[in-house]
């Protein structure tokens, strides 16, 4: 890594303004926000619906469409300013600099084309390879999720939830994308397979050193996962800090009320005494 | 008092036929020897992943579906007797659902008012005159915690809680003994989660309603309910008091669904570390857990487990 971009941050969101037109005038969704994402952190956005989440991410992708504009502030990645890219150039922009991971990505897919096709499009369109490298890429990218090969030829009903999932993360991943936004990636996923997804998530991370932009309202989820947690509350960052930070010394009162408002099952576990020693056993069927 | 459960399955089989047709038909069983019982002012949490046949078992209880095998009993009596028109009809009214989708289960063209109004005559809860009616509405919000205000709006005027709230003034509204909630808070926002959950503990306690709480999320369950059975591939693996099986699970699914709610004091670093190979460890847990099995052992006082097949 060169000395420049460890010192300077691989994202940096100054003063960002995005408003909603609407025929009673602008609505405010995201008032004047600023952060920084360091190269290979986990950077999270908490908060519940509406509060203009989602609304950044758009904004970092340039994937808002009206009614939302961007009204104020800059976005700037890796030296560019992303608020002032053309269409062209986000075209070269999109998936090999930053790529998204929608919130209900198991529908992200098309469901009448063969995934060979939808690795193929993103792959050629933002980049020069031809379709048989493209083809030998999605390939490899397959392997990395551990998805098998041949389910290349299959279509997205044919998979499960979870490995719908995966294979989103899997195009994410196609061009070497510096930064991935995950608009609450598992919401839809049962515990078990959350866990899976995101233990994969975490060694690829290891292995390619991207960023990651993480959005969900799991507090606990997010403590966990993510280095540095941002708390937005109606349209504003009411606290940043590291999240062991936010979790055991919470500034805002907000903060504090999101806390309150999970119960954890954890608590009680680690002060039990089990009453009896004992597993199931098994019995030949 | 009456030591009589509301509602008691007793090993219920559920067998649904796939295919047919042109294809070969077939036979999965969504519900394998399932026993549970719901005692007055007692929540039963039913908890396990999408497609475990949780929402089957609400079906069977109000008379969607009927079981291939087994009984539910009605405050002692199989609900497959219950046939007169009048008797559904009652049977309905003391079981009532609420759903997942606060967005979906109101009518948008109408307004409050009449989705609690309809109900009290339907049932002849209430005269069929306006005042009366009016002030009973009213009653029912503030026992939900909403304006009287309330009345006159339309769904979509409503939060996603609120609009909870009002179907839960519904179930009130006909005096339901019996509430089937299955993922009532998971489409609403942490924040108000919570209050919902509240509310639900003070319709259990101060009308004496039994719930059966179907939910996917161990954490809202562990929060409400009293007793808890943990649901795989149509089994019921383990069950008991909450506090047992959250802090002393035996199964090794239930164990699995534990140590994957997320810890915030743990890092995801060293969650990894644990187990390294979390992936293949839950597929071999799931292959073990999905056999048939119809031996039980007792662990514990309120405490059981099913055992495994080798």
């Amino acid at each position: 890594m060169s000395e420049l971009s460890s010192t300077r941050p691989l994202l940096q969101v100054r003063d960002l303004e995005v408003d909603y037109l609407t025929s009673d005038g602008a609505f405010q969704a995201v008032k004047k926000v600023s952060f920084d994402i360091a190269a290979g952190e986990v950077f999270g956005l908490a908060g519940e619906s509406g509060c203009g989440k989602s609304t950044i991410a758009f904004a970092v992708t340039r994937l808002h469409k009206p009614p939302a504009l961007i009204s104020g502030g800059e976005i700037i990645f890796d030296g560019t300013d992303v608020v002032k890219l053309t269409e062209h150039q986000l075209r070269d922009f999109r998936w090999t600099q930053i790529a998204m991971v929608f919130q209900s990505a198991m529908n992200s897919l098309n469901p009448v084309l063969r995934l060979e096709e939808q690795f193929c499009d993103v792959i050629m369109t933002h980049s020069n390879m031809t379709r048989v490298e493209a083809i030998k890429r999605a390939e490899q990218l397959l392997d990395i999720v551990k998805i098998p090969r041949e389910r290349l030829r299959d279509y997205p009903h044919q998979f499960s939830g979870g490995m719908r999932q995966r294979l989103v993360i899997a195009i994410c991943l196609a061009l070497n994308a510096k930064l991935i936004v995950m608009d609450e990636p598992t919401t839809a996923l049962d515990v078990v397979v959350q866990r899976e997804i995101l233990q994969q998530i975490y060694h690829l991370k290891e292995e390619f050193g991207f960023s990651i932009l993480f959005i969900t309202h799991d507090l606990s989820l997010m403590t966990q996962f993510c280095d540095r947690i941002g708390v937005m509350y109606q349209g504003e960052l009411v606290e940043v800090n590291e999240s062991q930070q936010i979790r055991h010394h919470p500034q805002h009162p907000y903060t504090q009320k999101l806390w309150s408002a999970f119960p954890s099952i954890h608590e009680g576990r680690k002060h039990y005494q089990p009453a009896a020693d004992f597993t199931p056993e098994l019995i030949q069927l | 008092m009456d030591n009589t459960p509301i509602l008691e399955l007793r090993n219920v089989v559920k067998d649904f036929t796939t295919g047919g047709g042109f294809a070969k038909s077939d036979l999965f069983r969504a519900l394998n020897d399932v026993s549970f019982s719901i005692h007055k002012g007692k929540a039963l949490a039913l908890v396990g992943e999408s497609g475990c046949g949780k929402s089957t078992c609400a079906r069977l209880i109000t008379k969607i579906y009927e079981p291939t095998q087994g009984q539910i009993l009605f405050r002692g009596k199989d609900i497959a007797d219950i046939k007169g028109r009048q008797e559904v009809l009652n049977y309905r009214k003391s079981v009532q659902m609420i759903f997942q989708d606060p967005f979906g289960s109101l009518n948008p063209t109408h307004t409050i008012y009449h989705h609690l109004a309809r109900p009290l005559l339907l049932h002849r809860m209430c005269e069929n005159d306006k005042t009366k009616l009016r002030d009973r509405v009213h009653e029912l919000l503030e026992m939900v915690e909403l304006p009287a205000l309330t009345a006159e709006k339309f769904p979509h005027e409503l939060s996603g809680g609120q609009r909870q709230r009002v179907n839960m003034a519904k179930t009130l509204a006909v005096g339901a003994d019996l509430v089937l909630a299955d993922e009532p808070t998971s489409m609403l926002d942490v924040s108000i989660r919570i209050g919902v959950l509240d509310l639900m503990q003070r319709m259990k306690k101060e009308f004496n309603l039994g719930f059966l709480y179907i939910t996917h999320d161990l954490a809202t369950a562990h929060y409400i309910a009293e007793e808890t059975a943990v649901m795989y591939q149509g089994q019921i693996v383990e069950w008991g008091d909450t506090t047992e099986v959250i802090n002393n699970p035996q199964h090794p699914y239930t164990q699995l669904l534990i140590s994957a709610v997320p810890d915030p004091d743990v890092r995801f670093a060293d969650v990894v570390k644990g187990d390294e190979d979390y992936s293949s460890h839950a597929q071999h847990i799931r292959n073990l857990s999905s056999a048939k099995v119809n031996q039980i052992k007792r662990v514990n006082q309120n405490h059981y487990v099913r055992l495994l097949a080798g």
